[in-house]
């Protein structure tokens, strides 16, 4: 095990904020994947990457991406088959009234902490999503 | 503008379950354990294991003769309504995934022409098309693993009603005038 662990500068105050993860578990039913959702209130460091990119390309309307990178002690998922005998799907982070998807993580527990890429997930551009 | 509010005889949901249990029949898969499962679910859905067995499918409209002809009927009976019946003519694209995807998509290609599967199926107006191309095994690649995946379509006629009220005369009064009032030329 490396000696060095980084994981105190999560709680730095310095860095760190509140936001909360939203936990989709569910089950199967006749084929279609039914979740309920449980909220998690955690701390750590947001790293807003790109938080609203405009694509004007679809002639439909005016669509909006983005990413930020989550830095938490706390393990989240983006994918699961099974935790605890129930299925789940990506983990959700609320932050500044949007929604993010848990689309990649790098586990560096070893030295303290884990680290997430999250994606957008309402692209119609408001908050409160 | 007018509220027209048209009804559908068979939902898509209705389909789907439909097929879902007649596909678990045939495999022996369980639909309430992910075993069956719908395509394209918009909140998406778990992932599986390289040694799991998966059928995930869906519907779509294929481009057919059958299903060019609308034809219309009125109720009189009580309000009146207008019914437009057709025939929808579904592909079925099914995709069988794990160790067993060969043996599972040969079950369904022909297990779906057998007497009790469409008879299950008649009674919600689905009817088997009995001609369909054989399973096509189509390997992929994914994290440096070969994943087994055997994919098949089948062809479906959906008898289709779609009803609505309409606005109808119930009476009118006639009177006629026997006075005349002006000579014709």
């Amino acid at each position: 095990m490396p000696n060095l662990n980084v994981g105190e500068l999560i709680y730095d105050p310095d860095f760190s904020q509140d936001f909360k993860v939203i936990r989709r578990s569910g089950n199967w039913v006749n084929g279609i994947f039914t979740f309920e959702k449980t909220t998690m209130n955690l701390q750590g460091i947001i790293d807003p990457e790109t938080t609203e990119d405009l694509d004007i390309s679809d002639p439909t309307g005016n669509r909006v991406s983005g990413s930020i990178k989550v830095y938490t002690d706390a393990r989240l998922y983006p994918t699961l088959k099974t935790l605890n005998g129930t299925n789940n799907i990506s983990d959700e982070v609320l932050w500044d009234n949007n929604l993010y998807t848990v689309d990649q993580d790098y586990r560096y527990h070893d030295y303290g902490y884990y680290k997430y890429t999250c994606q957008l997930k309402d692209e119609a551009g408001d908050s409160n999503s | 503008m007018k509220l027209v509010t048209l009804t559908l005889n068979i939902t898509e949901d209705q389909i789907y379950n439909g097929l879902i249990e007649v596909f678990s029949d045939i495999t022996g898969l369980d639909p309430n354990k992910g075993e069956i499962r719908r395509a394209y679910q918009l909140q998406s859905q778990p992932g599986w294991r390289h040694t799991d067995n998966v059928i995930s499918f869906w519907l779509t409209n294929n481009s057919d003769i059958y299903h060019e002809d609308i034809m219309d009927s009125y109720d009189f009976s009580g309000p009146m309504v207008k019914n437009s019946t057709f025939t929808q003519v579904l592909s079925c694209n099914i995709s069988c995934y794990g160790p067993n995807s060969k043996d599972m998509a040969l079950l369904i290609w022909a297990g779906i022409q057998s007497d009790e599967n469409r008879l299950a199926l008649s009674k919600l107006k689905i009817y088997p098309v009995p001609k369909n191309a054989p399973p096509n095994y189509v390997p992929y690649q994914y994290n440096n693993q070969w994943w087994n995946r055997t994919d098949i379509t089948l062809i479906f006629n959906v008898y289709t009603n779609i009803s609505n009220e309409i606005n109808s005369i119930k009476s009118v009064e006639i009177n006629l005038n026997n006075k005349i009032e002006k000579e014709i030329k």
